[in-house]
């Protein structure tokens, strides 16, 4: 998977999954943590799908907008640990 | 931290960024941070522990980072390193060891040069006393060093255990007065004037929760670059000291390693941020400490304006208080080409409580949530738990522990539930209610602005409620001066 499908399947499943709003304008740059767009709550069961469907461990300590605050920035993440 | 302190931290940093080799001048940082915590540390009535209080400060942080930190030599797989004398591997540890040992000597010697209470807010024991202490914390490190790295993760539980001990035994009262009997009884002094308050540890809370983030994130395996010296000025950092912000180490440590990072902007920065927060701190906190509640004034309302006077000035006082002191952190940083986390951004202008907790004291509610809402939250989202049993666990077991790090006392583990307890009813507000109010509201923009305005109102009178927990001691007095708001 290549990193525009990550990007792609990840806005697919944060929106219908995480913010529950298909209607909500949501691109590979919006802020999703320092926004409060996602919040601390939802934010452990975005680790929770990424982990399930990508095969990669997102630590506790790296939900946080340091660690990535946009759809861009999770998948190169993800595209990074997946080697 | 004192207006002079301030002064005095602002021309020593000032006066190191002129020094153009790198490597002296985080000598230089190295040699602040292991001096100030003594500076800043109070009087202990128990005999000498004005000394050995910010002295431990420092062993810990040694003891730490020797836990963390790469061990050269130690596996089988390393042997290549082995060929080096000993001397050689620890180079740059020997010589940041000697410039704090050599800090912490000058401080002892003081005592001779009748400089008592400047440097040292009592007189430091006599040089020949530090002699055994010093031999255990250098013994200790290199036998940390020494052992194979499979046994890191031991070493890494006992070490947090040890600080969490650390910290409930100074935060809780009738531990805290054992303490100091147990202390006192050691150096000689009347057990029968013991006091909870003896255990005065400066700055304590912030170094066990900068000490305590590496040492959980090392055990989940995760590698740190940085030397001794370098986590030290991120521990003791002497602007960041007695009020945060609790930084990262990653973060601090690529910073500080980080050649000619200085830019023409910083000092109109720092001159901003310094003045701002002097502002903030000396003028409006303090002038607001006249008129704000306090155990003192409490009993003495009848009318309940003055009451909601008193409080709303407290608000405040608190925030005006802590974002001041904030300021000159990050201001000084600055000075010292380092960036500081910000730890406040308009909390009380913000629409719902979410939002505020996301936007006061930002790097103690991260770090709450790194190391305990998230890992909980997870283990409950996997045994399947209702979400909205899992928000009511998580908001109730992370805000109660922000309550009681603070002190473990009746009211602030109630300012930490009202909170919880606010953060939760407006998770299902916003996860019911609001989800299908929204699009009506973002259809007729005037609404949604008197809908944010009655919000962002609404909000600050929670947190402003629950301040009256923060700032009276007792149960009693709380609730009364409650009754006094609403008579």
């Amino acid at each position: 998977m290549n990193l525009q499908e990550t990007i792609d399947l990840l806005i697919e499943r944060i929106r219908d999954d995480i913010l529950e709003t298909p209607d909500r304008k949501l691109n590979e740059n919006t802020p999703l943590i320092s926004s409060g767009l996602i919040d601390s709550f939802h934010l452990v069961d975005v680790a929770l799908f990424v982990e399930e469907l990508f095969n990669v461990k997102i630590e506790d300590y790296e939900l946080n907008a340091d660690t990535f605050d946009t759809v861009e920035q999770l998948a190169e993440l993800i595209q990074k640990r997946r080697g | 931290m004192e207006l002079p302190y301030i002064f005095v931290l602002i021309a020593l940093f000032f006066a190191l960024r002129l020094v153009t080799n790198e490597t002296l001048r985080e000598r230089g940082y190295l040699a602040l941070s292991a001096a100030f915590p003594f500076i800043f540390q109070p009087t202990v009535p128990i005999r000498n522990f004005t000394f050995w209080f910010p002295f431990a400060t420092i062993a810990l942080t040694f003891v730490v980072w020797a836990i963390f930190a790469e061990r050269p030599g130690t596996d089988e797989t390393d042997r290549e390193a082995l060929r080096f004398p000993w001397f050689a591997r620890n180079r740059v540890l020997i010589v940041e060891a000697a410039t704090v040992a050599a800090v912490v000597a000058l401080i002892s010697l003081s005592r001779y040069a009748g400089f008592d209470g400047r440097i040292l807010a009592s007189r430091p024991p006599r040089i020949e006393r530090l002699a055994i202490p010093l031999a255990v914390v250098v013994t200790a490190v290199a036998l940390i060093r020494r052992t194979r790295e499979s046994a890191r993760n031991a070493q890494l539980s006992g070490a947090i255990a040890l600080i969490l001990i650390l910290l409930i035994f100074q935060k809780t009262a009738p531990l805290a007065q054992l303490a100091s009997q147990f202390l006192r009884f050691g150096t000689g002094q009347s057990i029968q004037e013991a006091f909870a308050t003896d255990i005065r540890w400066f700055g304590f809370s912030y170094i066990a929760f900068r000490l305590l983030s590496v040492a959980i994130e090392a055990r989940k395996g995760r590698k740190f670059a940085g030397t001794a010296g370098q986590f030290l000025i991120y521990v003791c950092f002497p602007p960041t000291l007695s009020a945060g912000p609790i930084d990262r180490f990653d973060r601090f440590q690529k910073e500080l390693a980080t050649p000619n990072r200085f830019n023409d902007n910083d000092l109109i920065f720092a001159a901003e941020r310094i003045a701002l927060g002097l502002v903030k701190k000396f003028i409006l906190a303090d002038a607001l400490s006249f008129i704000s509640l306090s155990a003192q004034n409490a009993p003495q309302f009848r009318a309940a304006g003055w009451a909601w006077l008193a409080l709303y000035a407290y608000a405040f006082q608190i925030y005006l208080d802590f974002a001041g002191y904030s300021d000159i952190a990050i201001g000084i940083g600055r000075l010292a080409g380092l960036t500081i986390p910000e730890n406040f951004n308009a909390p009380y202008l913000k629409r719902n409580i979410a939002l505020f907790w996301n936007n006061w004291h930002m790097t103690l509610t991260g770090w709450i949530r790194n190391y305990c809402f998230n890992p909980l939250t997870r283990a409950l989202r996997k045994r399947k738990a209702a979400p909205w049993l899992i928000i009511l666990i998580g908001q109730l077991v992370t805000m109660g522990l922000i309550g009681l790090w603070h002190g473990v006392t009746v009211n602030f583990l109630i300012w930490g539930l009202w909170n919880a307890l606010g953060l939760f009813i407006h998770q299902l507000y916003a996860d019911h209610i609001l989800k299908k109010i929204r699009p009506a509201l973002s259809a007729r923009p005037w609404l949604e602005k008197i809908y944010t305005a009655a919000a962002t109102v609404l909000t600050f009178q929670f947190v402003a409620l629950s301040w009256i927990f923060f700032a009276l001691p007792r149960f009693d007095l709380a609730l009364t001066f409650l009754r006094r708001l609403f008579s």
